[in-house]
């Protein structure tokens, strides 16, 4: 019975259920705090901690979707592609806000967390915490920092996003909506461009845009600093 | 359209982006290198949209789910890092907001440089 229960199978049915119900809670509610992702770790981490089901076990069926990381970030070329005509008619200001928001992202963090006093490996995790998931998890483990704590700070990070974003942009003066598309989508990736979509058409599409650029742009950066720095 | 090759297209470029990867020091992961080679891929026009876009549009619909695991690694390391949780959720909430009001103060002036060139050219 419980080899049945914990084959990988079933955590790999488990897995998706949950997401599932997740994405069914999220359409229902509209709000970004009932992210897919959230939802399904809190439901499959407590059925993990309640029944206590080592990691380990739960990797056997859930590496399955593990594998399946890499094409899910390429994938991210078909938006961009999709929207070459307006990333070429907006190049300079998309290329310009991405570039300064992933150095003021990288710069931020690295200060503020040394100045509260975190630990190194998790300053480490922390620094790619602007970019979407896929990107930033890898950069994490190729700098040495816990993919957990990436994937966890991204998420604080997009929901902080979606929730205060527009209103703060609004109270600081900025209007345009190029400029506030193109800043969502650079501080607060797709969970910020599920917000951006719904201010309106041009927000939305920057914001989508803004995700791969800047994506690509603190790779860039974060692979050469720490070729040079480290 | 065929799922199936899609995926296989998708597939064969992640493996030319960790042999990349590999070749360049792990300069830059294989996933971005991935990306960056199907974006030249399409501009160029070397491999169509259609020939890949239901099976990428797989992925981005579902895209959360493919953390799931990772996420759940959080419950290896809670322990380790329960005294720090609460400075790691301020770092995150601050430094959002910085990198948007930077983002956004950058955008803004450009466009305020490039209106500006415009007008200049339509008075000459």
């Amino acid at each position: 019975m419980y080899n049945a229960l914990t084959s990988p199978i079933a955590f790999l049915a488990l897995s998706i259920i949950a997401y599932s119900f997740g994405v069914w809670l999220n359409d229902k509610t509209k709000s970004p705090i009932a992210h897919p992702l959230l939802i399904s770790c809190i439901i499959v981490g407590f059925i993990l901690v309640v029944f206590k089901i080592p990691l380990e076990k739960y990797n056997e069926g859930g590496g399955v979707i593990n594998l399946f990381l890499t094409p899910a970030t390429i994938a991210l070329a078909v938006p961009i592609y999709r929207q070459l005509e307006i990333l070429k008619k907006h190049l300079l200001p998309i290329l310009a806000g991405a570039f300064v928001g992933s150095v003021v992202s990288i710069i931020s963090v690295y200060i503020l967390a040394n100045l509260f006093g975190l630990d190194w490996q998790i300053v480490k995790s922390l620094l790619p915490k602007s970019v979407t998931t896929p990107i930033g998890v890898a950069l994490s483990s190729s700098l040495g920092g816990l993919t957990a704590i990436t994937s966890l700070a991204i998420f604080i990070t997009g929901i902080t996003g979606a929730l205060c974003l527009p209103t703060i942009l609004k109270l600081f003066g900025f209007k345009h909506p190029v400029a506030t598309g193109i800043s969502i989508g650079t501080a607060s990736h797709a969970v910020g461009t599920s917000r951006a979509l719904q201010l309106g058409e041009i927000e939305g599409a920057m914001s989508g845009l803004a995700i791969g650029i800047a994506g690509l742009i603190t790779a860039i950066i974060i692979s050469v600093g720490s070729a040079i720095l480290l | 359209m065929n799922y199936l090759r899609e995926l296989g297209v998708i597939l064969a470029i992640c493996v030319i982006g960790e042999v990349i990867s590999v070749l360049i020091g792990g300069a830059l992961p294989a996933n971005v290198l991935g990306m960056i080679l199907l974006l030249a891929l399409l501009a160029t026009r070397l491999i169509k949209a259609r020939q890949v876009e239901h099976a990428a549009d797989f992925f981005l619909k579902n895209m959360a789910i493919f953390f799931l695991p990772v996420s759940l690694g959080i419950l290896d390391i809670y322990a380790q890092i329960k005294s720090q949780f609460i400075a790691i959720i301020a770092v995150c909430v601050i430094t959002t907001f910085l990198t948007a009001l930077a983002t956004a103060a950058t955008v803004h002036y450009i466009l305020i440089l490039q209106s500006k060139r415009k007008d200049k050219n339509k008075n000459v």
